[in-house]
């Protein structure tokens, strides 16, 4: 999409027929938060007006999977209406959910942060100036999903960018609180993973109220990292796990 | 005779006296929880399944056992009616052998066992009404990959009981005991030899170059032994192997288009392409997200004949249209799904 976006539709978005029953949306490749709130309100135009049709979807950071009921309708019919409803969708204005920042309490360092030192090695930055950095952004949820309750947030500060750890460890602990590339993200349950910890957190990523599955982030919140002592981890019921237990 | 008398524990249920393999609860899987991390899980291979729920009358979304590689024995605490399809688990009743895609009786106090199968992996069991354990996100799918999540019963295992609903006895199943020519047709859905797996080709396959397009899909690709219901590693030796010459002279095409990506949402038969050697299938228990290049989707009756797959065997990749993938689909259901 080249121009100025006054005429043309402000967010370029290509279609494409992934599965039997699945399309994917796509936006230019990039992390940006106006793009981002295109998708979700998208997404919910989609929810919203093609209710019959629609499975399931999977929002991340330019893309959005559609999930639809293939028997009942064909690809060009479904197509043009969802080309239909992205052309006529603007993007959101800030919603009351993103204009509550969220605060994720982190013990970092110490026993919690199993990587901190490595991280500091490898930035040149003090382990205090990674903790002052990682706290200093605004981050958005960007997707939600991997595992159950598992929320991708960006972007991180570039000076706090690393590529994965090169071996992935068989059990990251359930609350880590971890960073990749341009992403951080807390891990709900201990997991297989290759991010760099940099400490652990005492809250739930996701809840289970009356066998109800309750994430606590979703796509288009806004979360602040806050650090805390290991005596209010501690308060806070957090459950601190060593490295090598 | 019956031990539950004394505890006065749930009368219908299948108790579980030996379990070697691997067994899980699964029914058509929870399709609308991808958006908050679930995988949809359900059953591995959807023809074995549903022909064993079409067996008995029941629903198409009634909940059967799948059996990895046999290995296990149940004994009946009541009256029931079982139907077992898929990979050949040699079943007996009693030690007595019993035929495979039909419908048996099981009478209160029968043992019911099966061995590891000659060929494919799963097996299913299916009883009238279905497995009756609780739902969880709109499903009885268990998963191996959601700890401390799953609802209902825990890991099969010895001792356990599966929960049976008060109509596991069916006099008159659905459908009457089916001729050895019949049953020669259900298991006709998998035929002998090297798989081919129709894929919908994606975006990164239309920018590929003739001959790296046409070298994909005359490599055969062994399935490795780190596969399963999340999803199938291949491996290849003589697969597009990248020259040192096409390196040198700046045209790899395969390390051009191989590019990281952001992540985004995968879905049933997602073919990642980590490099050329290793392609991944992903099934029903993938992870929703991932961020490997994707070169396509397997359709998905092909998946349920790869499921079907045991390490060590082989597959070999052909393109195929969304309409074609579509129709085979539509008709696969049409077949399978008894209008009630």
């Amino acid at each position: 999409m080249t121009g100025k976006d006054s005429e043309l539709p402000p967010f370029a978005v290509s279609l494409e027929a992934v599965s039997e029953n699945a399309v994917l949306l796509s936006w230019p490749e990039k992390i940006c938060p106006a793009q981002h709130r295109h998708i979700i309100a998208c997404r919910d135009a989609i929810h919203q007006q093609l209710t019959d049709l629609i499975i399931d979807s999977v929002a991340s950071y330019n893309t959005l999977m559609v999930y639809y009921h293939f028997q009942f309708t064909n690809i060009r019919t479904l197509t043009s209406r969802l080309q239909q409803l992205i052309a006529q969708t603007r993007e959101n204005e800030l919603t009351q959910d993103e204009d509550l920042v969220l605060e994720i309490p982190v013990y970092y360092g110490g026993q919690a942060g199993w990587d901190l030192s490595r991280v500091a090695e490898q930035t040149k930055l003090s382990p205090d100036r990674v903790i002052e950095l990682h706290q200093a952004t605004t981050y958005r949820a960007y997707a939600l999903g991997f595992t159950p309750g598992f929320c991708y947030l960006g972007s991180l500060p570039p000076r706090l960018q690393l590529p994965r750890r090169s071996k992935p460890r068989a059990s990251v602990p359930k609350g880590a609180v971890a960073i990749a590339g341009l992403q951080t993200a807390v891990y709900p349950n201990a997991s297989p993973g290759g991010w760099h910890i940099l400490g652990q957190t005492p809250l739930a990523m996701y809840s289970i109220v009356t066998r109800e599955f309750q994430p606590l982030l979703t796509p288009g919140q806004r979360v602040r990292f806050t650090a805390i002592d290991a005596k209010t981890f501690k308060e806070m019921s957090g459950e601190l796990v060593l490295e090598g237990k | 005779m019956p031990t539950h008398n004394t505890k006065m524990p749930r009368q219908n249920t299948l108790k579980v006296l030996k379990a070697g393999g691997l067994c899980s609860i699964q029914d058509l899987g929870r399709p609308g929880c991808q958006h908050l991390g679930f995988s949809t899980g359900g059953a591995a291979d959807e023809h074995a399944y549903l022909t064993a729920n079409q067996l008995l009358g029941n629903k198409a979304s009634a909940a059967a056992l799948e059996i990895t590689l046999g290995q296990l024995v149940l004994r009946a605490e009541c009256d029931c009616t079982i139907a077992i399809t898929g990979a050949d688990c040699r079943a007996c009743i009693n030690e007595q052998p019993v035929a495979n895609w039909q419908v048996q009786q099981l009478k209160a106090g029968d043992n019911l066992s099966f061995s590891l199968p000659t060929s494919g992996l799963h097996s299913y069991l299916a009883v009238s009404g279905g497995i009756d354990t609780p739902l969880w996100l709109g499903s009885r799918s268990q998963t191996l990959n959601e700890p401390g999540l799953a609802a209902g019963l825990g890991k099969i295992a010895v001792n356990c009981e599966l929960p049976l609903t008060d109509t596991c006895f069916n006099p008159a199943p659905g459908q009457k005991q089916k001729t050895q020519q019949i049953k020669r047709n259900y298991a006709s859905f998998y035929p002998p030899g090297i798989l081919t797996a129709r894929f919908i080709p994606h975006k990164l396959w239309f920018s590929l170059d003739n001959n790296t397009q046409q070298r994909f899909i005359t490599t055969d690709y062994k399935i490795s032994k780190d596969s399963n219901r999340m999803g199938y590693r291949l491996s290849s030796a003589a697969g597009l192997t990248v020259k040192d010459s096409e390196k040198d002279s700046g045209k790899n095409q395969t390390e051009i288009v191989l590019t990281g990506n952001l992540s985004r949402a995968v879905t049933f038969g997602t073919i990642q392409l980590p490099d050329f050697h290793h392609p991944i299938v992903l099934m029903k228990e993938r992870q929703t997200i991932g961020g490997y290049p994707v070169i396509g989707a397997v359709m998905q009756t092909d998946l349920f004949r790869l499921s079907q797959k045991r390490p060590g065997e082989s597959l070999r990749f052909v393109p195929v249209t969304l309409e074609q993938a579509q129709q085979q689909l539509a008709g696969f259901y049409r077949q399978r799904i008894s209008p009630r």
